[in-house]
Formats: C-alpha cells, sequence, structure tokens
C-alpha cells in the first residue's frame, strides 16, 4: 500500500473523483497530501477548502507554483518524496472511464512513483473496490503489480482477476518462450492460461490480441486496474510504453501504472533482456 | 571542435535508415565512433524457432544489409545485429549498452517527404532513451548532403541554453548559419528564470523576448506569439535542415523525456530533429551551458 500520496485537485468533480481513489489506496496512518497548481496569481488554499470537506479526512494542503497542473505535481511527487500520485481524469472523459489530457500525459510521464488515474464518476459511484484487475505477461514488472494487487485486496476484501494478453513480441519479451510456441496461437494461449491458473488467489484469463485494447476491455470488468510500466529505461520512474500510453486514454475503470522496479528487485538486466536482445557479428 | 563522439545508427535497408546514416555522419565527430545497428527478430519469430534454418539466413542477411548499407553511405562504422522484436526498444537499449552520446533514426515510412515522423512504438520506446536522440527527415540523404541552416528552440530555460551551445558548435563545423526561435505563449511567463507578472500586451511581451534573442551572440533570433510552442516551432522547420531542441525540464536527468512539445516535434518537424536530454542538475544556466558546451567541444 501506499504511504505518501500526492493528489492533484483543482476543485472540479474529477478532483473528487482523485481524492476518492486516493483513499481507497492510501495506508491507514499513511499521509495524504492535496496539491493545487496555480501559476501564482490566486489564493489556492481558500479553493481548496471544498475539497478539504468533501475528503473528510486528515489531509496536508499544498499549493504549488507551475505552468501546469502535470508539471507541478510531477514536481512536488518528486520534493515530498511520494510513493503515489492520484489524479482525476480529464474533463472531456466519458463517465466511468480514465482519461488524461495530451499535457498531463507528457507531464506525468517519467514520475518518480506510482500515478493513479481515478475514472470520471468515481466519487459519486464511490462503491468500495471490488475487483481488482492486474495485467500479467510474467515480467518483473508484471509480478510487482500482482503483488499490489493481493495487498489491495487483502486490505480491502476485494478479488483479484489477472489478463494475460497474448501477442508473439509479448510473449517473447516476458523471457517465457514456451516451448510449443511453433504450433499455434491457439497453443500459446493455453500454455499462457495454464500459467495463469498457477497464479494463487487469481481468476487468470489469457486472450490473445494487442495488449493495450485487450485490457482497456478487460478493465470494464473491474474496478481498478493495476500495470506495471515498461521495462527498460529509467529505473524507479513510470515511464510509459505503448501499452500504459494507451490505456491512460483508454481504460475503463480507475487505472493504477507503478513504475520500473530498481534493477536488484528485478531479475536483473541479463535476466530480463536475454531472450529479448541479443547482439552479435 | 567537435560532436558526438558514441553515435548509434538505426538502419533497415530502407530509404529512413540511409536518412539516418547520412544525418549521423554529419553530426559524428571526425574522430568518432559510429555504429551501424540492425534489429532482425532472429529466433523470437516464432516460424524461426521452429524452422532454425531461417535464423541462420535472417543472420546472414542482416550482415549482408549492415556491409552494403555502410558501403553505400562510404562511412566508417561498426557493424551489429540485435535479436529483438522492438527495434525502438532493442536501439534504446543498445545504446544503454554501449554508452552512446546520440542514437540517430530515420522518420517512418508513412512520414511525408522532408519532414520527421516517428511510429507510436517508436516514440515510446526513445522516450527516456539516455542520450540525444536525432531524426532524419524522409529524403535527408538525397536532398541534401550539409546542413547549412540550423535553427534552435529557445525560451532562456537551461535547457534551450544548451540546445544553443550545441548549435553553435555544430555550426562551426559545418559553417551553417543559427537562427533561433522563440515562441511566446503567456503561461510560459509565470514560472522560471523570467518570471514577470504579465502586464501590457501580447506586443510588449513578443518586443521583450525580441530584445533577449538580440543579445545572443551570432544567432538570428526571432519571437513569435504562437499558443502551441510545438506547431511554431514545426513550421520554423520549413526554413531549416536541421531543428535543435531541449528535452523536458524536470523527470529523470540525463535522459530525454518527451514533454508536449517534443513528442509533438517527433511526428511534425518539418526539417531534421535533434532533441538533446535532460541537463544534469544543480548546475546553474551558465555552469550548465559551459559543460555542455566542453563536452561538445570534446575540451
Amino acid at each position: 500500500m501506499f504511504e505518501n500520496v500526492l493528489v492533484g485537485v483543482d476543485g472540479k468533480p474529477n478532483a473528487r473523483d482523485a481524492v476518492a481513489l486516493a483513499r481507497r489506496l492510501a495506508d491507514r496512518g499513511g499521509q495524504l497530501t492535496l496539491g493545487h497548481v496555480h501559476r501564482g496569481e490566486m489564493p489556492s488554499i481558500e479553493l481548496l477548502d471544498p475539497a478539504l470537506a468533501a475528503a473528510g479526512v486528515e489531509v496536508e494542503l499544498k499549493s504549488i507554483v507551475a505552468s501546469h497542473p502535470g508539471a507541478g505535481l510531477h514536481q512536488q511527487a518528486e520534493r515530498q518524496h511520494a510513493d503515489l500520485l492520484v489524479v482525476g481524469s480529464c474533463s472531456r472523459g466519458l463517465f466511468g472511464r480514465a482519461t488524461l489530457g495530451d499535457d498531463t500525459r507528457d507531464a506525468l510521464n517519467g514520475a518518480p512513483c506510482a500515478v493513479a488515474v481515478a475514472a470520471r464518476g468515481y466519487a459519486e459511484t464511490s462503491t468500495p473496490i471490488e475487483t481488482i484487475g492486474v495485467a500479467y505477461d510474467g515480467s518483473p514488472e508484471s509480478a510487482a503489480a500482482l503483488e499490489l494487487a493481493r495487498e489491495l485486496a487483502a486490505s480491502s476484501g476485494a478479488n483479484v482477476k489477472a489478463l494475460e494478453v497474448v501477442s508473439i513480441p509479448s510473449l517473447a519479451f516476458t523471457g517465457i518462450v514456451p516451448a510449443a510456441i511453433g504450433d499455434s496461437i491457439e497453443a500459446m494461449v493455453e500454455s499462457a492460461k495454464a500459467r495463469m491458473n498457477a497464479l494463487a488467489d487469481v481468476d487468470g484469463k489469457a486472450i490473445y490480441g494487442l495488449p493495450g485494447e485487450e485490457l482497456a476491455a478487460f478493465s470494464e470488468q473491474v474496478d481498478l486496474l493495476v500495470v506495471g510500466s515498461r521495462g527498460y529505461g529509467p529505473v524507479k520512474r513510470l515511464v510509459l510504453g505503448s501499452t500504459s500510453n494507451y490505456l491512460a486514454s483508454h481504460a475503463r475503470s480507475s487505472l493504477l501504472v507503478l513504475p520500473r522496479l530498481a534493477a536488484s528487485q528485478a531479475d536483473g538486466p541479463e535476466a530480463r533482456s536475454g531472450v529479448g536482445v541479443g547482439a552479435e557479428i | 571542435m567537435t560532436m558526438f563522439e558514441n553515435v548509434l545508427v538505426g538502419v533497415d535497408g530502407s530509404p529512413g535508415g540511409r536518412d539516418a546514416v547520412a544525418l549521423a555522419a554529419r553530426l559524428v565527430a571526425p574522430h568518432g565512433h559510429m555504429t551501424l545497428a540492425h534489429v532482425r527478430e532472429g529466433e523470437l519469430n516464432p516460424l524461426h524457432a521452429i524452422t532454425p534454418k531461417l535464423v541462420g539466413v535472417e543472420r546472414a542477411s542482416s550482415q549482408q544489409l549492415l556491409e552494403v548499407e555502410r558501403a553505400a553511405a562510404g562511412v566508417e562504422a561498426e557493424l551489429m545485429s540485435v535479436v529483438a522484436l522492438s527495434p525502438g526498444r532493442a536501439l534504446h537499449e543498445q545504446a544503454e549498452r554501449q554508452r552512446a552520446d546520440l542514437l540517430v533514426v530515420g522518420s517512418c515510412r508513412r512520414g511525408a517527404f522532408g519532414r520527421t515522423m516517428l511510429g507510436d512504438d517508436t516514440r515510446s520506446a526513445l522516450n527516456g532513451a539516455p542520450c540525444a536522440v536525432a531524426i532524419a527527415a524522409r529524403g535527408f540523404a538525397e536532398s541534401s548532403a550539409a546542413i547549412a541552416r540550423i535553427g534552435v528552440a529557445y525560451n532562456g530555460s537551461r535547457e534551450s541554453e544548451a540546445a544553443l551551445v550545441a548549435a553553435r558548435a555544430l555550426a562551426s563545423t559545418e559553417d551553417a548559419s543559427t537562427r533561433a526561435l522563440e515562441v511566446v505563449s503567456l503561461p510560459i511567463y509565470g514560472v522560471g528564470p523570467f518570471a514577470m507578472p504579465i502586464v501590457g500586451s501580447i506586443s510588449e511581451v513578443l518586443e521583450r523576448a525580441n530584445r533577449r534573442l538580440s543579445e545572443l551572440q551570432g544567432v538570428q533570433g526571432t519571437a513569435v506569439y504562437g499558443l502551441v510552442a510545438g506547431e511554431e516551432l514545426a513550421a520554423f522547420g520549413d526554413e531549416l535542415d536541421l531543428l535543435i531542441v531541449g528535452s523536458r525540464s524536470y523527470g529523470p536527468v540525463k535522459r530525454l523525456m518527451l514533454g508536449s512539445t517534443s513528442d509533438y516535434l517527433e511526428r511534425h518537424a518539418r526539417c531534421s530533429l535533434l532533441v538533446l536530454p535532460r541537463p544534469p542538475a544543480g548546475d546553474t544556466a551558465a555552469q550548465d551551458g559551459r559543460t555542455a558546451a566542453t563536452q561538445l567541444a570534446g575540451v
């Protein structure tokens, strides 16, 4: 769970969604900070009062001066060493979906912590999180996502569903190349299913398709979708790869993206890239 | 004066790859090291996995492709055949391994002639890269061997100062002219080194930007007003052979993180594009400029 949570608020309903989600994800006794980003032209603490009342919890208020909300929140997360940053959806987004605006998505890219995007209307529907979905592909990042989902489920009494999307690239990147890879897509899906069934306490499924699209469709059945971020690039940072980037604008539930593991927490760079990359000549 | 010392270039036998080699040849230092990398699927392709002979065939043709590309470009370069399914990811990881200071790729085939265009997956893969990334405009190899007109996106930030230093260094070796464009949009003025209350009109702000630009030595500076910096900079590319921009000013240092402007330019620049990684933190703007200058000058 998360100990040091920063929530972006701006007085709009979407911000209330973010606060509601943050309360679900924060550890009991964890620190919750509401941050309002502005360009230095308004006494923003006053604006935060309604958000504070709505939150109904002990929180710290922070007024942040920056050119853009995403940039300000990113920088504040670095300053306060937050382990989670929660934002609401863009107001153009559809009800029940997570949607980030382009600028905010770019600004959160490279963030030093996990980022959660509350689906629009989360605060009103405000059901407890009953079903948590995990994008699983056997990589260290997805294993960490599964572990966190189990932890969240244990504390909220939710159940965990996991989906492995089999596309030829994702299989090869995980390092799990089944012996039967040449047989057929059906065989690949079957072996993925066997792998998913072996996961304890998890309702696992495997299908063939494009990971972003299939996971977006899968998210319809869950209250929160947890995904790892890309398995290369700067460690301990959340860098959007093509799948998490797609989900940040198409998920049909709230979305939680975890940063890349530090090298020591993963299997090590050799183990990860052993199958993916081998230089020759 | 020297430029990049350790340059990695992605080639795939397409014209885009040849554009990349041509651009890399302009950006590499005289005694710098160039590596041409071709990414192939190898045994990761299921068809290959069950037909081992195909892997050997692919390996041989990959090597041949690399040799042909090197000979065609007439450059000295190390050759490297990398096994991976995503070219962008493989180049990103290879750049980390060989500690490249520049990675050069061509534009995606769907792009328009004379413009840069990266596919979605490649763009995602290069995001967070450990070095500068250059994208050759389509047709760069055929149209021009020289870089005569270099442009810099300038806004007074440390990142843009570093871009300016790189532009000057390159201009002196290429005998090119340097131009700087500052896109003034009001929100920028609320933060950063030029934080000031917004008083007066856009024309006053423009005038101030123009004055600042006129103080830059050896550079022809222009300031324009535009809501979206990316759009104005993309259009600026019409008059240039190479546009140099810094990457976003926050997030991991020494990494190239795409902000909204560089992200836009990767798909819309109308000339070749060079994006520099974020300079290390803790330096003042002046020190930072010197560091970048020293690195580029090889001093």
